[in-house]
């Protein structure tokens, strides 16, 4: 297992660094993107601290944090479609198929990648926010990070799953993703804390498992929170994956039937 | 249990109707599209060890059957065993003994060696890393492309390409390798060579299942040869019944008069008959050509003559099996 673990990894750097202005670019965006956050802070700063209380009160730690992590839902939402997607157009995913590796690994196995780098970007933000915009992060609570992280990944993967389904047998227009990242990014609280919005706002943020994995890193990074701390945030994102990955699974297991039924796995 | 296996490939009335795709507008009206049959009960029995072709034209269900006997499609109806494994029960057991070229050279990653591919595709055939490495060098030596394995795939021509793709269905040591029109767009040459390979590879052993439209590639290499049109199996044997199998027999040239249309259809519903051209040559005069089953010439005459016709003259010949085939590819589906 760690060979095939070790031989996708070794394949997607390989891929990857083939590519090596994309690097550079993607480190300059990140760059720009937090200088925006860091002047928008010096300008409403003060008038936000009131509602960032449980937070430590500081806008630009929030947000930092906000964005550093909102990549996971990115990367668990979007990964395991891209491999299917991009497998099927490229003609390896039947490649894959023919052999004795079961097509669970593969499409698992295939996303480990995404979700290292976006582990570096999310370290990256933090690293760059700490060295340069002064944010304090010598209180955070390691293990607790870790536990939001693993739980993060694996609800936002689920959803991911889901999608893949979709990918499989429509190729386009999968309204798992759709529905999710468009209403994660408003209501998550990824810019902005929920309480700012209207009640009836607020109680579908409590739907969506972003908001309780921001809740829950912030208060990990920033306040050094234990785990048992946090056990409002942590439940439902349990629950969350605890419904929804089953459900994924079954559905990804029909969709690879009924893709080798009318013999679309490499149809695009 | 692989080993006790008599035959490496059997099928027990195979069906595969594919589904037809409906646009949006066809879902919500309800419309229904009638499914396309490409596969129409086929019976294949494959020994191992066999050099076993399948020639057919474009569209005649060649890739359908490959792609249901190597688990990647599954079968409408029927039974289907390859090395001894089910292939809807035990698709996994099927994976451990089966390798697969296919003509499609998309199924690498372009932007990686041809080296990292192999030794990628290795590791997921169940071999350790180290394991890999090793047999990646020796496949790369099989096919002869040491020398430009460490370059990017997307450098190489055709030929090689179509040589990486059988240097990668051999990874796992297969007892049977599926080839999918493995020289369709080689040039002659590198056409020759992957020949040449396979010929090295039958004589190891192994069962090689081998699909094409050639007709000349599938009498020189193959021992038994199906012919498959409009997915039914036409007839399976030998290279010497290859012949009786693509024609039922002659073809019988008239020239006649006083025919008229019914007298045309009457001779078409013979049973003996397989098509009736017709051709007018003026002054009442007309040039039929009917392709006939072997020895009913002197039934299709004194059904002409029944039918009041005056013969003019009549020639026959038998048709080779260039030109029956010929005309069965050109029959596009
Ligand atoms: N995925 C598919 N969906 C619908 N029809 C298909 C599909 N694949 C093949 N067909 C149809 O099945 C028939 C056989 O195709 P194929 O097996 O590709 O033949 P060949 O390889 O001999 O050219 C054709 O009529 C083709 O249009
Ligand atoms: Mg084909």
């Amino acid at each position: 297992m760690f060979n095939k673990i070790y031989a996708f990894i070794k394949r997607d750097v390989t891929i990857a660094t083939s590519y090596k202005l994309s690097f550079f670019l993607r480190f300059f965006g990140m760059f720009f993107s937090i200088l925006v956050f860091y002047f928008i802070d010096k300008l409403f700063g003060s008038t936000a601290t009131p509602y960032l209380m449980d937070y430590g009160g500081d806008y630009f730690s929030f947000v930092l944090i906000g964005i550093a992590f909102t990549s996971f839902l990115w990367a668990g939402l979007k990964s395991f479609s891209k491999v299917i997607r991009r497998g099927q157009m490229m003609g390896t995913l039947e490649a894959m198929l023919i052999t004795p590796t079961r097509i669970s690994t593969i499409i698992l196995f295939s996303s480990i990648w995404s979700f290292i780098a976006t582990s570096v970007t999310a370290l990256l933000y933090l690293a760059i926010g700490g060295l340069f915009f002064g944010v304090d992060l010598g209180s955070a609570n390691i293990l607790s990070t870790a536990i939001v992280l693993v739980l993060t990944i694996i609800a936002f993967s689920s959803f991911g799953i889901l999608s893949a389904s979709f990918i499989m047998i429509y190729k386009e227009g999968d309204p798992i993703n759709w529905l999710f990242s468009s209403s994660s990014t408003l209501l998550g609280g990824v810019f902005f804390p929920i309480e700012v919005m209207p009640d009836w706002l607020q109680s579908i943020s409590k739907i969506l498992p972003i908001t309780y994995s921001l809740d829950a890193m912030r208060l990990a990074i920033l306040k050094g929170y234990a785990p048992a701390a946090l056990t409002h945030d942590i439940l439902p994102l349990i629950g969350f994956s605890a419904i929804v990955m089953p459900l994924a699974i079954v559905s990804f297991y029909l969709a690879v039937n009924k893709a080798k039924m009318n013999g679309s796995l490499t149809h695009y | 249990m692989v080993n006790t296996v008599e035959y490496s490939i059997e099928t027990k009335g195979l069906v595969k109707s594919y589904p037809q795709p409906r646009n949006f507008f066809e879902f919500f009206r309800g419309t229904e599209k009638k499914p396309v049959t490409a596969l129409d009960h086929v019976d294949l029995k494959i020994k191992k060890g066999e050099f076993f072709g399948v020639l057919g034209p474009n569209g005649a269900g060649k890739t359908t059957l490959t792609k249901i006997l190597c688990t990647l499609v599954l079968p409408s109806e029927g039974e289907v065993r390859v090395n001894g494994y089910d292939v809807v029960k035990n698709g996994g057991g099927v994976r451990t003994s089966i390798g697969l070229v296919s003509s499609d050279e998309r199924s690498f990653y372009w932007k990686i060696s041809g080296r990292e591919n192999l030794v990628f595709f290795a590791v997921l055939n169940n071999h350790s890393w180290s394991r890999a490495k090793e047999r990646a060098a020796e496949v790369l030596e099989i096919v002869g492309l040491e020398s430009a394995a460490d370059r990017r795939f997307e450098t190489y021509s055709s030929g090689m390409k179509q040589k990486m793709a059988f240097a990668k269905g051999l990874l796992n040591d297969p007892q049977t390798l599926f080839l999918d029109e493995p020289t369709r767009s080689l040039d002659p040459n590198a056409a020759k060579e992957i020949r040449h390979f396979l010929s090295s590879l039958s004589k190891q052993g192994k069962t090689i299942f081998l699909t094409t439209h050639n007709l000349a590639e599938a009498e020189q290499l193959c021992k038994r040869v199906a012919v498959l049109h409009r997915g039914r199996v036409q007839g399976v044997g030998s290279k010497r019944d290859l012949g009786r199998m693509l024609t039922r027999g002659e073809r019988l040239m008239l020239v006649v008069s006083g025919l008229e249309k019914p007298g045309i259809s009457r001779l078409e519903t013979l049973s003996v008959v397989d098509s009736v051209g017709v051709e007018g040559l003026g002054g009442g005069r007309v040039r039929l050509t009917l392709e006939l089953a072997e020895g009913s010439v002197s039934t299709v005459l004194s059904e002409a003559l029944k039918l009041g016709l005056q013969i003019h003259s009549t020639r026959t010949e038998e048709a080779s099996l260039e030109q029956i085939f010929e005309k069965l590819t050109t029959e596009e589906v």
